[in-house]
């Protein structure tokens, strides 16, 4: 098998006295575009804040790269969460230096010509654009980075479908095979063309770990699989 | 790394605190050019208590201010960026501390000038008669004369500075500590209420340390001598020191629980 890129084992999370990762355990892939699927509350989201150190109180182990989520995995990691967070205070420039300051990766160059490229002005302030503005400053912030991982939590879920295309273009046209991408989405169908390995997650378990050529082997589609996987557990 | 974490947070910080600074000048100005036009004495007091009065206030807004500015970066939205940046979670705590002191000292220092201005201002108009009859009666009843209280005013700004560096730190670990159940049920509440009982019992602490501990500056007007006998024979004034030390190295102390709590129980949501 090929290397690994995250190694989960024995991951379990629960918020109060629901459990929403329960005892998980994988590994993924390295240079592979990962689609993480599964229905609203499933845990997704919970599993990539995990990944990037954002939440500590969970049982197991998690190792990306071989590293536990911290300083190390940090460097390494481009995470766009389904949240704005860029600061108030920041016009689009600001957070292209902020990003320019903090990660080694960060090709500022690159940064500005995605700014162009979806007519984003230079010293327009983050928070007053629209959310689907805000959402390709993030992406742009997020895929000049030279990371060795991409994890994007819902990366076109603000956007319309005409969008969508041209993002999709965009983060595929910034992705090298020395990286992985983990990407959260619902929108199976716009994107499927690009997964290469597919996680499914239900009920707190891994109800399926595979690379996407072997579910597709029979004429199927990832969202038809998606289809299949969750009427049997729901 | 830090200098680039300082140089961020100083320009967010600005950000909001520009605003307070800008209304905090107009006020200023405004009483001093009331001051300059009107002749009344009573009115030209007004004013420079007009100014004080500005600065306090601009004092705790940007206090409140270098507050919300840690909260929201830290635990809002914008905090899915600064945790996930590949800095040492000690450094990040460190340059919000710095930062916010950098603009609360700031003000402080107006705060403190403009007290000083006021007080020669009052001077001037009472006249070198007047203040030196206000000498010889302060002599007589052993308090101690204006000179001797102006160093000790400039001895309290010093020590205070050190209350300060605590109270920021009281309240960036009870905003923290409401990140976690089940103080976070409580809400902005049960921050306020964190914030008081944690400054509050640390400086009582402080006291306590300070009475077995006793380390006085006495200020006269001949001299400036540490002691740690508390009996004063002449018109001084003196301050407790070991209450400052314990106030600074609580402070710091401060700084690993919060430390340990954003590295080890705090989830972003």
């Amino acid at each position: 098998m090929s290397e690994k890129i995250i190694e989960v084992n024995n991951l379990s999370k629960s918020y109060g006295d629901h459990l929403v990762l329960n005892d998980i355990s994988f590994s993924l892939p390295k240079g592979e575009v990962i689609g993480l699927f599964g229905p609203n509350g499933c845990g997704k989201s919970t599993l990539m804040k995990i990944l990037t150190g954002l939440i500590h109180d969970y049982k197991g182990s998690v190792l990306i790269e071989g590293n536990a989520p911290g300083d190390k995995t940090k460097a390494i990691t481009a995470y766009l969460p389904e949240q704005t967070f860029i600061h108030d205070w920041m016009r689009n420039i600001d957070a292209i230096d902020y990003f320019n300051d903090f990660f080694k990766d960060f090709d500022k160059n690159k940064a500005l010509e995605m700014l162009k490229r979806f007519s984003l002005p230079e010293k327009q302030k983050c928070k007053t654009m629209s959310k689907g503005m805000q959402e390709k400053l993030l992406l742009s912030l997020t895929m000049s980075r030279e990371a060795g991982l991409y994890i994007l939590d819902e990366p076109m879920g603000g956007v319309d479908p005409a969008t969508r295309e041209s993002i999709l273009k965009f983060i595929m046209d910034n992705y090298t095979e020395k990286s992985t991408m983990l990407i959260s989405t619902h929108l199976i169908n716009d994107l499927q063309s690009v997964f290469t390995h597919a996680l499914f997650l239900g009920g707190g378990k891994v109800l399926l770990n595979k690379p996407a050529e072997e579910l597709t082997k029979d004429g199927k589609s990832i969202d038809d699989v998606f289809k299949e996987v969750f009427s049997n557990v729901w | 790394m830090f200098g680039k974490l300082l140089k961020n947070d100083l320009k967010a910080q600005w950000f909001s605190v520009s605003a307070i600074y800008l209304c905090a000048f107009i006020a200023v100005v405004v009483c001093e050019i009331g001051a300059n036009v009107l002749k009344e004495q009573k009115q030209i007091v007004l004013c420079g208590g007009g100014v004080c009065l500005a600065l306090l206030i601009a004092s705790v807004t940007t206090l409140i201010t270098v507050a919300i500015m840690f909260k929201n970066t830290m635990f809002g939205n914008a905090g899915y960026l600064t945790l996930t940046l590949p800095v040492k979670t000690g450094s990040l705590l460190a340059s919000k501390t710095v930062s916010g002191l950098i603009w609360i000292f700031t003000v402080y220092a107006l705060l403190i000038g403009s007290l000083v201005l006021w007080f020669y201002q009052i001077k001037t108009l009472l006249g070198d008669q007047m203040t030196d009859a206000i000498n010889g009666i302060l002599n007589i009843f052993g308090v101690p004369t204006v000179k001797t209280i102006t160093l000790g005013v400039i001895i309290i700004c010093i020590l205070f500075a050190a209350i300060i560096l605590l109270a920021v730190q009281c309240m960036y670990l009870s905003l923290t500590l409401s990140q976690i159940k089940p103080i976070s049920s409580f809400g902005k509440f049960g921050t306020i209420v964190l914030f008081f009982v944690l400054a509050g019992g640390l400086l009582s602490l402080s006291g306590t340390v300070s009475n077995m501990l006793p380390l006085n500056v006495v200020i006269s007007d001949t001299a400036i001598r540490f002691t740690s006998n508390v009996g004063l024979t002449e018109a001084a004034m003196s301050y407790r020191l070991t209450g400052t030390f314990f106030n600074i190295i609580a402070s710091i102390a401060l700084h690993f629980p919060m430390k340990f709590l954003i590295n080890k129980k705090i989830n972003l949501k």
